[in-house]
This record gives structure tokens, C-alpha cells and sequence, in this order.
């Protein structure tokens, strides 16, 4: 890998090399900041262009497009409340209250450092331990996997402070949500009530736009009268100063790291991520007591996260030739377009395009800084419009991206009913993010603990004899739920003492 | 306005009859029942510029994704048989999945176009496992009954049933146990990470991993493979022995004779044509024309004998 | 009376009963009986019992705090509500800008704007910019309308 660096460079710092990159990234920003428009979309969008390309380009402009959403899927979240994909909803719990407050260009400036630190690292994890991380997550089984899935949703616990009952039970709603179709084990229908539409389930997608973005949109509805202000004060980023970082360096040395970890996990992905790092975020930091009310802790816990997950995901994907998610699979399928056989055999087969794929990767981490300004820059202006426009372009802009998810206008449906039933369920103080989150690990959890009881002949005890990373992981999950009960429980203690 | 709207529908009367003289006369779509990036959408997106190029018209290929293909099936079942709505249907989508689903579509649905491709299933596993043939697999298995595990990217999948016309064949289908995944990419990790012993797919993906073939569903062993012994030479009988991941256009039934010759007329152009032919070199797609009355009989044959498979399965 | 009726209690209560439903529900369905983890119903049943029994005790809290509704705007919310109910079911038989512009048009008007030309001109531009992009830059068509193929 290392020794063809200096010859995969001659391919990329190229005029056309980087052109691709610039414009693939800048055009992923865009797409990925525009509500309702996500990565899956904004892909599939570019899919048809690099089909005539050459074989680098061709992935290049693919990989930018894909950290260039991802990143842009913040700007949406922090200044509109509406994340395009399930990976930004974390961003939307800290982002959106810094925004309201007025520091709309801090928190930009706090989720683009942390955006740029979690894609760099993770690029130069992948260049030099590929191999090494693709030959670890092997030891992830579905026993570990469903250990891992527990812990991850032992967040929704920390991201419903205050509202516990109502959080587990948005939390457990999203996981019935994501049981409705076809059963993943037998294939049986399940909870269709004769609706043929429902065998393919409720699509994530169509309920995240739902329960944020137009659900945003009839939260702006009932609260003002007066709709001929601007949405939100905007003027660009503002990078945060050196002294600021004070005390959050650690928080985003572990964000980075569980998202590379979880990112070469098969089946988890970016939300996960986003979401773990985050509940770690809330139960470690210094400013724990500040998060879901502008907390650039929070900001940078699960932006860091969701951008390293990026480089993660490719190194199952080119190390193995196993995909991590639905993008990472385009991305082995344009290889395959190209001549490429992705595989166990690739990196030793096309050293020379792998190290240009990861250099190039490296790169366009690089460009999301200035490009990332340059976007938000554009952007103010647009947001300067009257909010009544801006909720009329949220709609038709929402209904084009759940359209493309999977071309199925039954999601559609779902996406309004979720948007009127968010809104008044988040109304009585059910928050949405842990819907999401359970909508996310649902069917994970589930396949993982059928596969395990089938593995084990139904025996649940046997998950964790001979499994001592399923066993920490649980043990991990248990800390995560027990430690703010116990915090929690010693506060109201400490209050009632106070009042009497 | 209702006057406007009646000389529209009017005039698209007169449109739709004239039709087959100068058909076609706006784009045709060609509907994926699969993600953008999937193989059967790359499949087609190879293929609609040639196709297009061949009728002399517009092409475009539309994603519509969900229920291992029926959402898509579903939704253009049914639709106007006007020839400018087709979808691209793989063996699972148009004969396995309405015999085991409660779907908009059946049998009957269709007018086929054209099949396009075909590739032979392979059964195989782990190149460092101890299995060096088929013969080694059945004494394995029959000696530690329960010990086992098959895997396949999900109930009703094409990787499902080659497991299950091998094991069944075989008679050994239970002494094992199956755990389905989500998607191949998935099972092929849990098959490197020693989680399952046997998977099943076709050739090319086989070819992603470290994997040793035991056994091929063709009608005669493979040239990349000639110490392979097909399913038939392994001992299992017809309707077992053979196995294919085929695929091919399929509109709405009850198009125009003249139009569905139109159209199978240029599908082989198009499959002819150099930029697809190259396009299945570089991924090993097997091509397999049949022109529309071949693909009519053929379609309705494996409808038929898949319900074995079906029944095999226990689906 | 007003004060023991309140929209928390009613939404807890309505949440209680669904959720009572979904799992008498998971008992009656017809599969076939291969138990334990195999059964389809196996997960969901877990899940829908966590859940029935959150539900119970968020009834309980809902009913010895009292919270006071918060004031809201009731038209226009019902109003876009009802708009993009339409506004989804419209869209396939008349096609993405068609149904835009007039949805798009209805939220403005109903939002309180009252110029025609920003009324119409609007969604108009965006929906019309969309299909531009999408049906005819990218060729990855939007729903179109009955009436031509091209919008």
C-alpha cells in the first residue's frame, strides 16, 4: 500500500483528478446540505455520470460525493432541524439549540473542525491498517453484534434525559417500526394487515424526514403567526478559537475512534455511530449538564463520529470486498463495472488504485474545510428568505428525496403520516431521536439475536460462554444504562432535600 | 378546463392508437426492482443506452426497491401494456417470490420481452475448510448431525435455494441448519469468520473471496472450473441438478404483437452490440437471449418446477 | 373536567390502547409453528410487551402530573397537515409539479401570504426547477402528469 503512494499520486494531482475531487465534493455538500436529500440519494444521482468514466475517477468522484454529504447533512441539521439522513439526526440534539440561540456560524464552525478530524483519521487508518482492522471485525459474529447493538442502544437512555418513559417508548416504537414487512428469518409477512405495500417495511428514510423535516415544518406552522422573518441568523462559519478546544480534545479523540471502530463493523454504520459516540459524549464530558441545550461537546462527539465512519466503512468493503452499507455496495459494483474484481485479492491485486482510492480519500477530507465555508457562505443568503418560502422547499424538497430512496410512492405516505404523527407526539414530549435510533438498530438486533439463538440452539446463556467481547460489550451496555439512573436518582435526592 | 382536459385525453387516444406505426415516441422506462448500484440495476443501466439506440428511441432506467423485488413487480403489474413501461425481472422476482408472498402479481401478469442473462449457481465454501469435495461434505454432515450451518442473504433469495436444491438433493437439508443474512456481503463475512460452512451463489462472487467451489447448477461443468463436478454428477436428480440466476425484460401482459416484436427485435441488437458485450466480459455476466416466445415458455417452465425448490425450502 | 382532559392524557391513553392491540394482535396472527427464535412473532412480542408496559406506567405519570396544553396555532397546523396528506396521494395520478404547485400554493396562502404572484411564482419556480433537474437534466424522472410525458 505504501510503496504505491508516490504513483497513485501522479493520478490524483492531476487537472482532471482534481477537478473531480473539488467539484464531486462541493456537489456532495450541496446535495447533502438541501433538506430531505441524503447520501443514498445524492449517489444514486451521480451513479449514471461515472459509468462512462474511468476506472479512478470514476470511484473518486463516487467517495467525494459520499463524505461530502455527510458532512453536509450537518449544515441542514443545525440550521433547520432538518438532517437529510439518520446519521445527522445526533447532530440535529446540540446543533439546532446552539443555531437558536444565535451561534448558528459556532456551531458550523465546531461540527466542520470535527467533521474534517474524524474523515482525515480515518483515512489514514485505512491506509495503513486496512488489512490489519478488515482481519478484526472477522471476530464479530452475530452474538458480538448483537452485544454491540444493546450497547448502542443504551443511548437512548442519555439522549432522553428528563423524559426517560417517553424516550424508551419512542425508542421501542422504532424498533416495532422496523419489524413491519417481511420477517428477515422466514420471510413471512409480518403486521401487513393485508397491506402488500407494508411487506417492505417502513423505510427509514421516509420516517426520519418525516419526524424531523415536516414535522419542523408544522412545529414553525403552530408557533408563529408572523412568518415574514428569516429563518435563522446566518452569516457563515465561524471557526472555533484555540482556546475554546480546551478540555474537549479528549472527547474528540475517543468520538473519532468509536466511529472508526464501529464503521468497520459490518451492518452498524454512520447513525450507530453518531449516536454511541454521542451517549458517550453525554455520560464522560466535562459538560455533560449542557447537552441537547447547545453543547459543542455534542456537536463534535457526533460529527466527528459520522465522518469517520466514512473511511471505515471502506475497509471491510476493499479489504474483504464485503460492503458495510448500501453506498460502500455502489461503490464495489462501479469496481466491478470497471474490470475490477473487489475482493479478498483486491488490494494486492490493484495496489496502485487502492492507494489512489485511499489518497484521494485523504484529499477530499482535506477540501471539506474551505469547500464546507465556501457552501455555508452561499447558503446564508437562501436562508435569509422568508420562512414561509423556506417551509414550502422543505416539502417539495423532502418528498423528491423520499421519492428516490427507493423510487416507492407508498413512502411517500408514510413520510406525511410520520411528519403529522411526530409532530404531535414530540408536541406532548416524546423526543424523536430515540425513534430513530431504534428504527436504525431494529433490525440489526433482531437478526443478530435470531442468528445467535439459532447458532446456539435457543439457548440465550450460551451468548456469553466463549464470547468475552459479547460479555464486555453487555457489560459496557449495563454501565451506560445504570450510571444516569444513578445520577439522575442522587439529583432528585439532592433537589428534594432542597425544597423541603 | 374540462375542455381542455377532454380534447388532452382525446388527442392521447389518437396517440396510443397510432401507436404501433411509429412506436416508440417517448422514452421507455425500464424499471429496477433494486437500489441504485445493485447488480441488476448496473445490469440495466448497461444495457438501456443500446436498447434505446436499437429502437430508434429514448430509454431510462427507474429504481423502485423494496420486498426483495415485489414492490417494484408489483407496482407494474397491471399497468397500461402501452410497451413504454418494462421492468427487468431476475428468476426469484417473477417465479419464486408470488408463490410464496401474498403479491399483486402472478404468473399470468406478463407479456416477456426477452431473457438477457443467465449464470449457473455455484455451491461452495471456505478454501481453508477441510471439505475438499461434495463426498466429504455429506460424511461430515451425516456424522454430526445438527453441526453444520448453511447460509444465504435471506429467505426466498436465490442464494437460499441453491443451498437448498444442494442439501436437499443431497437428503441431508436436515441434519443443518440454515441462518439467512441480510444481503450476501454480510454472509460472505460470517462464511470468513467461520460462522457458516456452505454458501451458494453465482461464479462471480464466488471469485470475491478466498472460496473453493464444490459444486456447479449447470448442464455441464464449468470451463473455469473443470474439476468441478456439476449437481447432476453429485448424485441429484432433476428438477434439483440445475440452477440458474436468470434474468429478462418483462412489460405488463397484453401488449401489442407487432410492438413485443419490436422490442424483442432490438433487445438482441442490443445484447449484440459491442459496448454490452463488453460490459458482460468485464463483469461475467452470462448472456442468454431468448426472443419472446422462448422466454414465454421457458418463464412459465420454471415457474412451474421452482415450486419444488419452493417446497424444498419450507417456505 | 377540562382540567383532568388534557392532550398528554388523551395521546397516553390512545398510545396504551395501540399498543394493548398490537400485542393481542401478535397472538392471533396465523404462522407457521416452528417456535422459539424461528418464529416471526418471536422479537416483536419481546419488544411490544417492553413497550405495553412503558406505556402503562407513562399512563400513570400522565395522569398525577398535570401539565397545561400549550398554546398553539390549531388552523394552519391542520390545514398542512391535511395538504400533505393530499399532497402525497395526488402526486402519482397528477405528477410531482402539478401537485407541487398547488400544495406549495395552498401552504403559502394558508401560511398567510397574500401576494399572488409570491403565492404561485414560488412553488412554481422550485417544483419547475426540480423537474427541470431531475426529469430532464439527469433523466431520473419525477412522477409526471397524465397529460404530457415531459412534465
Amino acid at each position: 500500500m505504501i510503496q504505491a503512494l508516490p504513483e497513485a499520486m501522479n493520478l490524483i494531482l492531476t487537472l482532471e483528478g482534481l477537478l473531480v475531487l473539488t467539484l464531486g465534493t462541493m456537489l456532495g455538500i450541496i446535495l447533502g446540505a438541501l433538506p430531505g436529500i441524503g447520501s443514498t440519494v445524492a449517489v444514486a444521482m451521480i451513479l449514471p455520470f461515472t459509468l462512462t468514466m474511468p476506472q479512478a475517477p470514476a470511484i473518486l468522484l463516487l467517495l467525494a460525493i459520499y463524505a461530502g454529504s455527510v458532512y453536509g447533512g450537518s449544515i441542514s441539521a443545525i440550521l433547520i432541524n432538518t438532517p437529510g439522513t439518520p446519521q445527522s439526526a445526533a447532530t440535529c440534539l446540540d446543533g439546532f439549540p446552539m443555531a437558536q440561540r444565535g451561534d448558528a456560524g459556532k456551531a458550523l464552525g465546531w461540527s466542520t473542525i470535527a467533521s474534517v478530524t474524524g474523515g482525515l483519521t480515518s483515512a489514514v487508518v485505512l491506509i495503513f491498517a486496512a488489512p490489519q482492522l478488515a482481519a478484526l471485525a472477522l471476530n464479530f459474529g452475530p452474538i458480538e453484534t448483537f452485544a454491540l447493538i444493546l450497547l448502542g442502544l443504551t443511548c437512548i437512555v442519555s439522549v432522553s434525559e428528563g423524559t426517560l418513559v417517553k424516550g424508551l417508548m419512542a425508542g421501542c416504537l422504532g424498533i416495532f417500526l422496523s419489524t413491519v414487512g417481511g420477517d428477515p428469518i422466514t420471510g413471512e409477512a409480518r403486521f401487513t394487515f393485508g397491506q402488500f405495500q407494508l411487506i417492505a417495511g417502513f423505510n427509514l428514510l421516509a420516517v426520519v424526514i418525516g419526524v424531523f423535516a415536516l414535522s419542523e415544518v408544522l412545529t414553525r406552522a403552530a408557533a408563529v403567526r408572523d412568518q415574514s422573518h428569516s429563518l435563522v441568523a446566518f452569516n457563515g462559519i465561524v471557526l472555533p478559537k484555540l482556546h475554546e478546544w480546551k478540555g474537549r480534545i479528549k472527547g474528540l479523540i475517543k468520538s473519532v475512534a468509536i466511529g472508526n471502530g464501529i464503521g468497520v463493523l459490518p451492518g452498524t454504520g454512520a447513525a450507530t455511530a453518531a449516536f454511541i459516540s454521542y451517549a458517550e459524549a453525554r455520560r464522560s464530558s466535562p459538560n455533560r449538564d449542557n447537552f441537547g441545550k447547545g453543547e459543542p461537546d455534542g456537536l463534535i462527539a457526533s460529527e466527528s463520529a459520522n465522518n469517520a465512519v466514512t473511511g471505515g466503512a471502506l475497509v471491510p468493503t476493499m479489504a474483504l470486498g464485503i460492503p458495510g452499507d448500501a453506498i460502500t455496495a455502489v461503490m464495489l459494483a462501479t469496481l466491478t463495472l470497471h474490470g475490477v474484481t473487489p475482493g479478498v485479492r483486491l488490494m494486492t491485486e490493484n495496489p496502485v488504485l487502492m492507494a489512489a482510492i485511499f489518497s484521494g480519500f485523504f484529499v477530499i477530507n482535506i477540501m471539506l474545510l474551505p469547500l464546507g465555508m465556501l457552501v455555508s457562505r452561499m447558503a446564508a443568503p437562501i436562508l435569509r428568505i422568508k420562512e414561509a418560502y423556506m417551509l414550502v422547499m422543505i416539502c417539495l424538497l423532502c418528498t423528491v428525496g423520499v421519492f428516490f430512496v427507493r423510487g416507492n410512492p407508498f413512502d411517500l405516505l408514510v413520510m406525511a403520516l410520520a411528519g403529522i404523527i411526530g409532530f404531535i407526539l414530540r408536541r406532548q414530549g416524546y423526543p424523536m431521536a430515540p425513534l430513530v435510533i431504534g428504527m436504525v438498530l431494529g433490525p440489526t438486533l433482531e437478526i443478530s439475536l435470531r442468528q445467535g439463538l439459532i447458532i446456539t440452539d435457543g439457548s440465550f446463556t450460551a451468548f456469553f460462554i466463549g464470547h468475552p467481547i459479547a460479555s464486555t460489550l453487555v457489560i459496557a451496555a449495563l454501565a451506560m444504562l445504570l450510571l444516569p439512573a444513578i445520577r439522575a436518582v442522587r439529583q432528585r435526592r439532592s433537589a428534594q432535600r432542597e425544597s423541603h | 378546463m374540462k375542455h381542455l382536459l377532454k380534447t388532452t385525453a382525446a388527442a392521447l387516444i389518437l396517440i396510443s392508437g397510432a401507436a404501433s406505426a411509429d412506436y416508440p415516441e417517448r422514452p421507455i422506462n425500464l424499471v429496477a426492482p433494486f437500489n441504485a448500484g445493485g447488480g441488476t440495476d448496473l445490469l440495466l443501466r448497461a444495457f438501456a443506452p443500446h436498447f434505446a439506440e436499437a429502437l430508434g428511441g429514448d430509454a431510462y432506467v427507474s429504481n423502485m426497491a423494496g420486498g426483495s423485488g415485489t414492490v417494484g413487480a408489483g407496482a407494474l403489474a397491471g399497468q397500461k401494456p402501452d410497451g413504454y413501461q418494462m421492468g427487468y425481472w431476475s428468476v426469484t422476482v417473477s417465479t419464486i417470490q408470488p408463490q410464496i408472498k401474498d403479491v399483486p402479481y402472478d404468473v399470468d401478469s406478463w407479456t416477456p420481452i426477452c431473457s438477457v442473462a443467465a449464470s449457473p449457481t455455484v455451491l461452495f465454501t471456505n478454501a481453508s475448510s477441510p471439505f475438499q469435495t461434495i463426498e466429504d461434505v455429506v460424511a461430515a454432515v451425516k456424522a454430526e448431525p445438527g453441526k453444520y450451518i448453511y447460509g444465504s442473504s435471506g429467505p426466498g433469495a436465490i442464494t437460499h435455494l441453491t443451498t437448498v436444491a444442494a442439501f436437499s438433493g443431497l437428503g441431508i437439508i436436515d441434519d443443518m441448519k440454515h441462518l439467512p443474512f441480510q444481503g450476501s456481503g454480510p454472509a460472505l463475512q460470517a462464511m470468513a469468520a467461520g460462522t457458516i460452512q456452505f454458501f451458494g451463489d453465482t461464479e462471480l462472487l464466488m471469485t470475491r473471496g478466498d472460496f473453493r467451489p464444490l459444486m456447479v447448477f449447470n448442464s455441464e461443468r464449468l470451463a473455469s472450473f473443470p474439476d468441478v463436478p456439476t449437481a447432476a454428477e453429485a448424485g441429484i436428480a432433476a428438477p434439483l441438478n440445475e440452477l440458474y440466476l436468470w434474468g429478462g425484460l418483462f412489460a405488463p401482459a397484453g401488449v401489442d404483437a407487432d410492438i413485443t416484436q419490436t422490442l424483442t427485435t432490438a433487445c438482441e441488437t442490443a445484447m449484440n452490440s459491442d459496448g454490452f458485450q463488453d460490459f458482460a466480459a468485464q463483469t461475467s455476466t452470462v448472456l442468454n437471449y431468448r426472443n419472446a416466445a422462448d422466454f414465454d415458455a421457458f418463464f412459465r417452465a420454471q415457474y412451474e418446477s421452482n415450486a419444488a425448490l419452493i417446497d424444498a425450502a419450507g417456505l | 373536567m377540562s382540567r383532568f382532559i388534557s392532550e398528554q392524557r388523551v395521546l397516553s391513553v390512545i398510545f396504551l390502547v395501540l399498543t394493548a392491540g398490537l400485542v393481542v394482535s401478535t397472538f392471533g396472527l396465523q404462522f407457521a409453528d416452528l417456535g422459539g427464535a424461528f418464529s416471526p412473532m418471536f422479537f416483536p412480542r419481546i419488544i411490544l410487551t417492553i413497550l405495553l408496559l412503558l406505556a402503562v406506567l407513562n399512563t400513570v405519570i400522565d395522569f398525577t402530573t398535570q401539565t397545561n396544553n400549550k398554546p398553539i396555532e390549531l388552523m394552519p397546523v391542520v390545514l398542512i397537515s391535511g395538504y400533505l396528506i393530499v399532497y402525497v396521494l395526488i402526486i402519482m395520478p397528477l405528477g410531482y409539479f402539478l401537485s407541487s404547485l398547488l400544495v406549495g400554493s395552498f401552504i403559502l396562502l394558508t401560511l398567510g401570504l397574500r401576494n399572488p404572484l409570491q403565492i404561485v411564482g414560488i412553488p412554481f419556480l422550485v417544483a419547475g426547477g426540480l423537474v427541470i433537474l431531475f426529469n430532464h437534466t439527469l433523466k431520473m424522472p419525477l412522477p409526471t402528469s397524465p397529460f404530457v410525458w415531459w412534465l
